[in-house]
């Protein structure tokens, strides 16, 4: 057993009331990712022969440290996350063959990040997650259920934003290949790309937006444009809407730029 | 854990690439010289080939630097270079692509191709006196016999400060040690470039000093493409005493807080796009690429 999930104590130790039909759910939608040992809300976070409070380890010979324990047997490992760095802990001692993690979504409690541990899991060969699930999208949502706290947007691994795209050789790369800039495609987590057109954004995004919108611009405009995107998101301090875009675009065709066609 | 690395923070040139943020000028100059005074080593402040207004803004935050070693991001292009030593910079960062999918599918070239073209870039640096830092692209995807060509090219033209830049973020600590302790071993003098995605940036920053990075890149606050990068704040603490990074807890936070008001505009930004009714981006990728091929 690689992750133990303890998000459920981890929450009901918070002080909140959990709904039984929901950490059902819970335990089914973490079963899907392989994870099989599932902490009920009024178990111990910690189990009394755990092996806690090894967070001060990160600066030391931890390699060597981690090779004793595991000559222990199986034991359920709890890295605290005082000095911001269980996640980290918890991926070295599975990468070097260790089992039994206490974790939960998104580190709540103070344990290593189940999310980020189960990705580490599958970008190393030892655990795959399917090619196109949403069972980790599914996950997120039933935490926010759960807990009544929003995700953050740029959360690794379950953030919805994570897949906007801007910069110029980024956006670039995206229909020759998109492994290029992306550790995992957004179908693996249930997320899709965003493309946003700002001051980072190259010619090639600028096209890739305008067919997306239906607008139409011929290249030669190309560049007049992307100098008045740069100068308006430096203005706006911040990337422009689509609605901003088609204006520019039809500002800088001289009023030809039309939805619906290409150029 | 005793000692002392430099920051690199790189907000103003890979932390305003995240999508929906970005800076005016006179904010780009706020946050220079904030970064300045507070002691950071290093700024990486854009990247000149944007064009001649962007070269003339690099210019103006060059000068608010009085402090800090001053730098730009380049690609491995004559013309990158060119703009890049207008805007006074005394670093010249190149960046190197080292992995055969970054070679083949994006720049299309051969590694002798690539290695001709870092040659030209060289002398035009050289030329100029200024200094030359190569960030290794994709470094965390790379065989071992990738690694070793790039080190082994690296040394032929005597470059001594290599970045190692976990371009997708899938470095775990382990892996940063024995990546940093590589080229440290072959006598350069490493940098470290750290991405979140698997929520590991700060920690595997930590490692790359450990195993003897003599720099570590952050931007304020994180962000970054993605789940973002090293943030600033974040490494600070994790270091704590030990490592003297030239920049206290407290003026960290103080920093990362000038920023927050654009991270905040920047959330909302990306929340309307996503609630957006835009038909999905995916579906124009062939078109874009026969657009792209072609030249219409």
């Amino acid at each position: 057993m690689l992750l133990i999930d303890a998000t459920l104590p981890a929450l009901s130790a918070a002080g909140l009331s959990l709904d039984p039909a929901l950490a059902l759910k819970w335990a089914k939608a973490l079963a899907a990712l392989g994870v099989s040992r599932v902490k009920r809300p009024r178990e111990p976070l910690v189990a009394s022969d755990a092996l806690y409070g090894l967070d001060g380890v990160f600066r030391g010979d931890y390699p060597s440290l981690f090779k004793k324990l595991r000559r222990l047997g199986p034991l359920e490992m709890v890295f605290g996350d005082e000095r911001g760095w269980a996640t980290a802990l918890a991926a070295s001692w599975l990468e070097e063959g260790g089992s039994g993690v206490v974790c939960s979504l998104v580190g709540v409690g103070g344990l290593p990040a189940l999310e980020q541990l189960r990705l580490i899991l599958h970008l190393s060969g030892r655990m795959l997650l399917p090619k196109l699930g949403r069972e980790l999208q599914a996950l997120g949502q039933l935490f926010e259920e759960l807990s009544g706290r929003e995700l953050d947007l740029f959360q690794p691994v379950l953030g919805r934003g994570l897949f906007a795209g801007e910069a110029g050789v980024h956006v670039d790369s995206w229909p020759k290949d998109p492994t290029l800039y992306e550790p995992f495609g957004p179908e693996m987590v249930g997320a899709r790309r965003v493309l946003a057109i700002g001051r980072h954004s190259g010619q090639g995004a600028l096209r890739l937006k305008c067919l997306q919108l239906g607008l139409s611009c011929p290249r030669a405009s190309l560049p007049s444009l992307l100098r008045a995107v740069r100068a308006k998101a430096a203005e706006l301090e911040r990337s422009l809407t689509d609605a901003e875009f088609a204006e520019l675009t039809q500002a800088s065709s001289g009023g030809q730029a039309s939805r619906g066609g290409q150029a | 854990m005793t000692g002392s690395v430099q920051l690199v923070d790189t907000t103003l040139r890979d932390g305003e690439q995240a999508p929906g943020l970005a800076f005016s000028l006179q904010t780009r100059l706020t946050l220079a010289a904030a970064l300045d005074q507070a002691g950071v080593a290093q700024l990486e402040i854009g990247c000149p080939a944007m064009g001649p207004q962007e070269v003339a803004g690099l210019k103006a935050i060059r000068k608010v630097c009085s402090r800090a070693l001053v730098s730009t991001w380049n690609r491995i292009r004559a013309t990158d270079v060119t703009a890049s030593l207008e805007t006074g910079a005394e670093v010249i960062h190149l960046c190197l692509p080292v992995t055969a999918a970054h070679l083949e599918r994006k720049l299309k070239k051969t590694w002798a191709e690539l290695a001709g073209d870092l040659t030209e870039c060289l002398n035009l640096i050289q030329a100029q006196g200024a200094r030359v830092s190569v960030g290794l692209e994709d470094v965390s995807r790379a065989t071992p016999l990738e690694l070793a060509r790039a080190a082994d090219l690296l040394q032929e033209l005597a470059i001594s400060w290599v970045r190692l830049s976990d371009t997708v973020g899938i470095l775990t600590p382990g892996r940063v040690r024995s990546l940093v302790g590589f080229f440290v071993g072959r006598g350069f003098s490493v940098e470290f470039h750290g991405h979140n995605d698997l929520g590991l940036a700060a920690a595997n920053t930590l490692t790359a000093a450990l195993a003897g990075a003599a720099r570590l890149d952050t931007t304020l606050g994180g962000v970054g493409e993605r789940a973002g990068n090293c943030g600033l704040r974040r490494l600070v603490a994790l270091a704590g005493a030990e490592l003297e990074l030239g920049v206290s807890l407290a003026q960290a936070t103080e920093l990362e807080e000038l920023a927050r008001p654009y991270y905040q505009a920047r959330s909302a930004y990306v929340r309307g796009l996503l609630a957006a009714k835009a038909a999905g981006v995916e579906s124009f990728f062939k078109i874009a690429s026969i657009d792209s091929e072609n030249k219409i």
